[in-house]
């Protein structure tokens, strides 16, 4: 809702249902109707939308694209503020997100009641429908025990879960929104859309548990609980519902790893067990990483961790030499007590990384174009720099498959697409010429025998009774002359003549 | 220093500057002119909407032979209470709603009405009754509505027995539902109608506006018509004219006013700037339009 006046103009309907707010446009017309016990069809019609145009999909179909002429009389009639009445839709929302938006419809219930309580009557809220709204930012759940240490600040874990709502909010309709995250060059290739891909697929296939929580930096620590696994055909396999992450923690971890890769990835994500302490399955879990990343992820954000500066040894201890990058990452812990915990740990963590991207395992999982896992890469194509060489090509890909979606129109605009069933009026075109269907001789001359037979034909208008009995008396007339000439063809066919009784009663 | 235009009312003294053919548009558009007996029947009404509300407020029909002035009074009420939209709760608080009776002893149609009457969106589709009074109710608490004036109340009697019936029920039911005053206009057939329920009987109050006769009372109406026409002179009737204007008029308020406006015009035009009884005589010597 806006900080304007709600009402800017005298409206047309003597009561108007204030809108509740996070109100969805659809459940605001629908209180509006209820007010005046009219069917939700009847108001709609006064809007301007006919019965045909009222589908099971018309609730989407006015919160996603709203017809200008449909929000015109809406306003006229209610006298609502323009910014209000197209604050209840999702006018000017990404392209990319109307169709996850037209397919999602997950009401928080907690709000939905709050909402519907203070209303007074029912209220459905616009944020059902938002495909980005992973969780609720209002009613988070506690995490399990097994998804977060213990003496943690939940409240700060939760406020970076509100932030990062709150961003995806503004960035569904804000397309350079990511450009003050991620930099100019890499925005291009993160939209809303690719980053709740990325959420759910990180939900799916990694489990992790939140091991500290910097409240200074908004910065979670997560170690890997559980990867992913391949069957025989070398398949990922989900994880199993289960052991999956609360929704919120894959969230975080995902936009960490989109806001900060490298940090993240060194010093922010590590695997089951301590530095010292490191298994096959450590290897295991890095290597689901890498091909999970290597699948989704843009190729220039893994390029830093293969560079020279990067992988160059250092001196910078007794205990011996550590990558660059991992110096780099764990500078901001450099006078924290745990600082040469974690710098062993992101060496650790990028020698290993490293390793397993230029191992045989990784050629070989990935020798083919398309992804072995089920869902869509979220990051659509690999060479996503919208300032390098490649920006061109790409941007011309981009708009040619903009205006491929363009094509289809949506919401209640694909009603106007397609022109209007035509009234059938009687005598309306004009007869069309038609050749004149081919009838067998016989069928001529027995018709022509028939109305013979029958005299003249009454010419005034008949009953349909007395119409009946005038059909029936030719056909009979025509059946018998057909027989006849069938009679005769056999008799003349086979030296037995049969005789034939009807010609008498001609 | 006399006044030259004492004899005209605030309405006529302000256009009376004005140029012959705008002070005739505007004796043509009159609206409105006060007298007495429309006075009282419209501070009656003002009493019955100012009233604190759990004060039980009788029923009103105001009846009189038709171009008595009836539907005028009810339309100036009407104008004395606007509706007034309250932006806060989005709701356009209306003291008073009027709406005249269907042509036809339908209650349906008399819901219909009084949904319209409020601009409320009416279903064109087959609604119940049950529905639709629920929604009248529903609406007219919403927005503050303190009294109902039903215009052409006798058309109540177009319909049959059982019709009459229902529609006097409806009437006694919306009262009470609502807990606010009627306000009845209407013939003499309509104050026959609710004669014939009881109960309505006793919580209705009948006010007559009757024919003009001779008397203070007319030469009272008369002089507040020659206050509202913008004519320069005094007009000095006698008692004589006066009675020939009565007689012309058959005592409509209607056709008196419709008698005076011609003659304000004549005066203008021959630039008698009055009107005398000479006029008055002559006029009435006019044959009558059948």
């Amino acid at each position: 809702m806006t900080g304007g006046p709600l009402f800017t103009t005298e409206p047309g309907l003597p009561v108007v249902p204030l809108p509740a707010k996070g109100e969805a446009l659809n459940s605001w017309i629908w209180a509006i109707a209820r007010t005046y016990g009219l069917m939700p069809k009847t108001y709609l019609r006064r809007l301007g939308i006919p019965h045909r145009w009222v589908t099971k999909a018309i609730e989407r179909d006015l919160v996603i694209q709203p017809l200008p002429s449909v929000m015109e009389r809406l306003q006229a009639d209610t006298g609502m503020a323009p910014d209000v009445v197209w604050g209840m839709t999702f006018f000017g929302l990404d392209r990319e997100l109307e169709g996850a938006c037209r397919r999602h419809d997950a009401p928080c219930s907690a709000c939905v009641n709050e909402a519907s309580w203070w209303a007074g009557r029912p209220v459905g809220l616009l944020h059902a429908r938002a495909a980005w709204r992973i969780v609720c930012p209002d009613h988070l759940p506690d995490p399990k025990p097994m998804e977060m240490a213990d003496g943690l600040p939940l409240a700060a874990f939760h406020g970076q879960v509100r932030t990062i709502i709150r961003f995806l909010d503004r960035a569904a309709f804000d397309p350079r929104a990511f450009e003050g995250v991620v930099g100019t060059r890499m925005a291009p290739a993160l939209t809303v859309a690719a980053f709740v891909r990325f959420v759910f697929l990180l939900n799916a296939y990694l489990s992790v548990r939140v091991t500290e929580f910097d409240e200074l930096r908004d910065w979670a620590g997560f170690r890997i609980r559980r990867a992913f696994t391949r069957n025989e055909p070398g398949e990922p396999l989900p994880l199993p519902p289960e052991e999956r992450n609360d929704p919120a923690i894959s969230l975080v971890l995902a936009w960490q790893l989109v806001a900060a890769p490298l940090r993240t990835l060194l010093a922010g994500l590590h695997t089951v067990n301590p530095v010292h302490r490191k298994t096959a399955r450590d290897t295991g879990q890095l290597m689901a990483l890498v091909c999970l990343l290597l699948e989704f992820w843009p190729g220039e954000m893994l390029t830093p961790l293969l560079t020279r500066i990067a992988l160059s040894r250092q001196d910078w201890s007794s205990d011996g030499g550590r990558t660059g990058l991992a110096i780099a990452t764990t500078a901001p812990w450099s006078n924290d007590p745990s600082h040469s915990a974690r710098l062993t740990e992101a060496h650790w963590t990028h020698t290993a990384w490293t390793s397993v991207l230029f191992s045989d395992a990784i050629q070989n999982h990935h020798t083919r174009r398309v992804s072995q896992f089920p869902v869509a890469g979220p990051f659509r194509g690999r060479l996503l720099a919208a300032n390098g060489q490649a920006a061109p090509l790409i941007g011309e890909i981009r708009r040619e498959a903009r205006q491929r979606g363009r094509k289809k129109a949506s919401g209640l605009g694909r009603f106007l697409a397609k022109p209007a069933p035509a009234i059938r009026e009687a005598h309306a075109a004009p007869p069309q010429p038609v050749s004149p269907p081919i009838i067998p001789a016989h069928i001529a001359q027995a018709v022509q025998f028939a109305l013979d037979a029958h005299g003249p034909l009454p010419t005034g208008k008949l009953r349909a009774r007395q119409r009946r009995a005038v059909l029936r008396k030719l056909s009979a007339v025509a059946v018998r002359c057909l027989n006849q000439e069938a009679w005769r063809e056999m008799a003349d066919a086979t030296p037995h003549r049969v005789p034939t009784p009807s010609r008498k009663t001609r | 220093m006399t006044d030259a235009h004492g004899h005209l009312g605030t309405s006529a003294r302000d256009v009376i500057g004005l140029s012959p053919e705008e002070r005739i548009a505007r004796m043509q558009s009159r609206r409105f002119t006060e007298y007495p007996r429309c006075r009282m029947v419209l501070d009656l009404l003002s009493d019955q909407v100012n009233q604190p509300s759990g004060v039980v407020k009788p029923n009103l029909l105001v009846w009189g032979e038709s171009g008595q002035g009836k539907s005028t009074i009810m339309k100036k009420h009407l104008r004395d209470h606007p509706a007034v939209f309250d932006k806060q709760t989005g709701v356009r608080r209306a003291a008073v709603v009027g709406l005249e009776m269907p042509p036809m002893c339908d209650v349906k149609w008399f819901y219909i009405k009084l949904l319209s009457a409020i601009d409320a969106p009416v279903s064109e589709s087959r609604s119940s009754l049950p529905v639709m009074a629920d929604r009248v109710v529903a609406l007219y608490r919403l927005m503050g509505v303190r009294q109902i004036l039903v215009d052409e109340a006798h058309n109540m009697l177009m319909g049959s027995v059982r019709q009459q019936r229902m529609m006097l029920a409806v009437i006694r039911n919306l009262s009470n539902e609502l807990g606010i005053p009627l306000v009845l206009f209407g013939i003499q057939d309509a104050r026959e109608a609710l004669m014939h329920d009881r109960q309505l009987t006793r919580r209705f109050r009948f006010i007559e506006l009757p024919m003009w006769g001779a008397g203070a009372e007319f030469q009272a109406l008369v002089g507040s018509i020659l206050r509202s026409l913008p004519l320069r002179r005094p007009s000095p009737l006698t008692a004589r004219a006066l009675k020939t204007l009565l007689t012309r008029s058959d005592g409509g308020t209607a056709k008196l006013f419709e008698t005076f406006i011609d003659l304000g015009i004549d005066a203008i035009r021959s630039g008698e700037e009055r009107i005398t009884p000479e006029m008055i005589k002559d006029y009435v010597s006019l044959p009558v339009l059948a």
